[in-house]
């Protein structure tokens, strides 16, 4: 009984000591970057090699995975990028990279059918169980056996973690390894781009109305970070804070970032007119905002700025280019 | 009952409650320089802050929480029940059906378009509930038009559930933060077009009290009262849904105003239309103003949804009124 207290309590000193290390590290690395080493895994009792999702729930690391379904985008993205995109068997109507056009959609991501998943018989399912949707989904892929892992990313940090993990998941760590370096390099290339110069306050539009913005430590504050943006909102509480349009009005950044669907990225041409910077400066509130009013709004593309995945670095370099000037990629 | 002991309390309410949520905000602006700026001073983001978002906020508020408070206590007295809210005859499901419809044509379409959708939305649930409910008879029997309301609403929803199945994850989630309801969609010319379209509509309400309070002895009384009954349901139901559809066009759904305001002031002032349709006005702008600065205040620099505090701040005060006014 007391050994047992005793180890207890040694073992809540290790994890202080473990804590105040990963704290100290996170504060003097860039962008969350410090996260790095502390994905959750290790050996279970029979000895097997164990990772855990971000559920906690264990996956073992016996046979690589070789029939995956990935409902998270930005997850996709990354197993396409570390070189196992053939072990894809679906994609979601949001993953339209020309490698997985001939995969069988699964449609919206949120809202899978399960009999669908069960005819693929994946042999590892990537969801987001956020707000209980995704859990749901994952009780019923408990139920009819398949295994599923759940990815709750929002920051950089967590893009971090999700990427070693699903390395080791698919044996493919060397490659998961040079994919970080490789963002990481770019998220600094972006940060060099602009060194000099004054960090510009914008207000990153993820929903116009009710107002809602990006709070600090979500993967877009950080892009917006590496692109010489201070958010203008940094001192807000929550990932996806509502403000009130006042507070916008006053904070009076100096430019206004909307993302928009299909309006397209250096690499992908845009398909659709961008009609955001007008609509905004129509709608009542917004058109109130000095950097609406005098036309300082620039659209980015909703799918290269809303994954955390492996081309934030992408996004980052881009809006740095358009907010600090340097030859700006024509679009559309 | 003095009208005068009646309005001049609510109105300074009113007046207390718009002037305070004219000093509390994201800006820290103080009363002095809030005074300020009305008078035509003031910086030009002072200014920018007073009269294009929190006057117009305020004013949005007032115009719809008075215009659900008459709407609300219309229905009650027509359908003679007292559950009846301004939402329950179909016209927010029609306003939202339309709205919704607008926002899946995706974002070419402006909030002017979006209103517009919900306006005529609105229309054609008022006019499919009136030929729904004339469709028994020569007469319009209340009880006919609840069902017919009830039922159109219901049809309502489940088009829009339809709609929104088919929906991507942006537009669904557009759609169901409009019909949560938001007042941050004011500006000085949305709250100007709103009083435009919700002055006839409480005109004619105010106008038709005497006959509404004939009502209460029972449709039969009123007719031997010398009481146009038919004409005065039609007008009443008409004023009172144009009243409703407006305000849902201009901020969406914004819940328990309507219900609760017309009991509230039934309870403390009694039941003569005359004094309850103004009061009701002056009560339920007060109610909105208040409720809706506590939302954007309470947890700043966040907001609430307005909706959300209008029942949390509304139930219990009525409960309270209802336990108070059963000694």
């Amino acid at each position: 009984m007391t050994a047992c207290l005793r180890r207890g309590r040694r073992a809540r000193r290790h994890l202080r000591r473990d804590r105040a290390a990963s704290l100290a590290a996170a504060s003097v690395v860039l962008w969350g970057w410090g996260l790095w080493g502390c994905a959750p895994g290790g050996v279970d009792e029979v000895g097997v090699d164990v990772v855990a999702d971000d559920l906690g729930r264990p996956h073992d690391l016996s046979t690589p995975r070789s029939r995956i379904v990935s409902l998270v985008p930005s997850a996709t993205e990354t197993l396409v990028q570390i070189g196992a995109g053939n072990r894809l068997i679906a994609r979601t109507q949001y993953d339209v990279q020309p490698e997985l056009a001939s995969l069988p959609s699964l449609g919206d991501p949120l809202s899978p059918s399960i009999e669908a998943l069960v005819e693929l018989a994946p042999d590892l399912v990537i969801l987001w169980p956020a707000r209980g949707h995704g859990a749901s989904a994952g009780e019923r892929l408990d139920a009819v056996g398949v295994p599923w892992y759940g990815a709750v990313v929002q920051s950089v940090g967590d893009f971090r973690r999700l990427t070693g993990q699903l390395g080791r998941l698919v044996g493919m760590e060397r490659r998961a390894d040079s994919l970080l370096a490789a963002v990481e390099a770019e998220l600094r290339a972006a940060a060099d781009s602009w060194a000099g110069r004054e960090l510009v306050p914008v207000v990153y539009v993820v929903q116009q109305d009710p107002p809602t913005t990006v709070g600090p430590g979500t993967f877009v504050d950080s892009i917006l970070a590496a692109a010489g943006a201070a958010n203008a909102f940094r001192d807000v509480s929550g990932d996806w804070p509502q403000v009130s349009m006042e507070d916008v009005v006053w904070r009076n950044p100096e430019y206004v970032i909307v993302p928009v669907l299909n309006y397209g990225t250096p690499a992908v041409p845009s398909r659709e007119p961008d009609r955001s910077a007008g609509a905004l400066a129509a709608a009542p509130g917004w058109r109130a905002v000095p950097a609406v009013a005098a036309g300082r709004v620039i659209s980015v593309d909703a799918s290269l700025f809303g994954r955390p995945g492996p081309r934030m670095g992408e996004a980052a370099a881009y809006l740095a280019r358009r907010l600090h000037g340097g030859p700006a990629a024509p679009v559309g | 009952m003095s009208r005068v002991r009646v309005f001049v309390p609510l109105a300074a309410l009113l007046a207390a409650a718009a002037l305070v949520a004219l000093n509390l905000g994201a800006a820290p602006m103080s009363p002095a320089e809030v005074l300020d700026v009305l008078l035509g001073g003031g910086d030009e983001r002072q200014r920018t802050v007073i009269f294009d978002v929190r006057l117009p906020r305020v004013l949005l508020a007032l115009l719809v929480g008075g215009g659900l408070a008459v709407a609300g206590a219309v229905y009650q007295a027509l359908l003679r029940n007292p559950l009846a809210d301004p939402y329950i005859l179909g016209v927010s499901g029609g306003a939202a059906l339309g709205a919704v419809a607008m926002m899946l044509l995706g974002s070419a379409v402006s909030h002017w378009g979006v209103a517009g959708g919900a306006l005529a939305g609105a229309l054609l649930a008022i006019v499919v509930v009136l030929r729904l409910a004339m469709a028994t008879g020569p007469t319009l029997d209340s009880r006919v038009l609840l069902l017919a309301g009830v039922i159109a609403g219901a049809f309502f929803n489940a088009v829009i559930l339809l709609l929104l199945a088919a929906a991507d994850f942006q537009s669904f989630r557009s759609a169901v933060f409009w019909m949560m309801g938001s007042l941050s969609r004011a500006g000085p010319l949305e709250a100007g077009v709103l009083a435009l379209f919700l002055a006839p509509c409480l005109v004619a309400a105010w106008a038709l009290a005497r006959p509404l309070d004939l009502f209460a002895a029972g449709e039969e009384m009123a007719t031997y009262l010398g009481v146009p009954v038919e004409r005065v349901k039609q007008a009443g139901y008409l004023a009172a849904s144009l009243a409703v559809a407006a305000s849902v066009a201009a901020v969406g759904i914004i819940g328990f105003v309507g219900l609760i305001v017309p009991h509230a002031v039934r309870m403390v002032w009694g039941g003569d239309h005359r004094v309850l349709v103004p009061a009701c006005f002056l009560g339920g702008g007060a109610f909105l103003v208040i409720t809706d600065t506590l939302a954007r205040t309470v947890v700043a620099p966040q907001e609430l949804p307005t909706g959300v505090v209008t029942a949390l701040i509304g139930v219990p005060l009525f409960a309270v009124l209802l336990v108070r006014s059963a000694r």
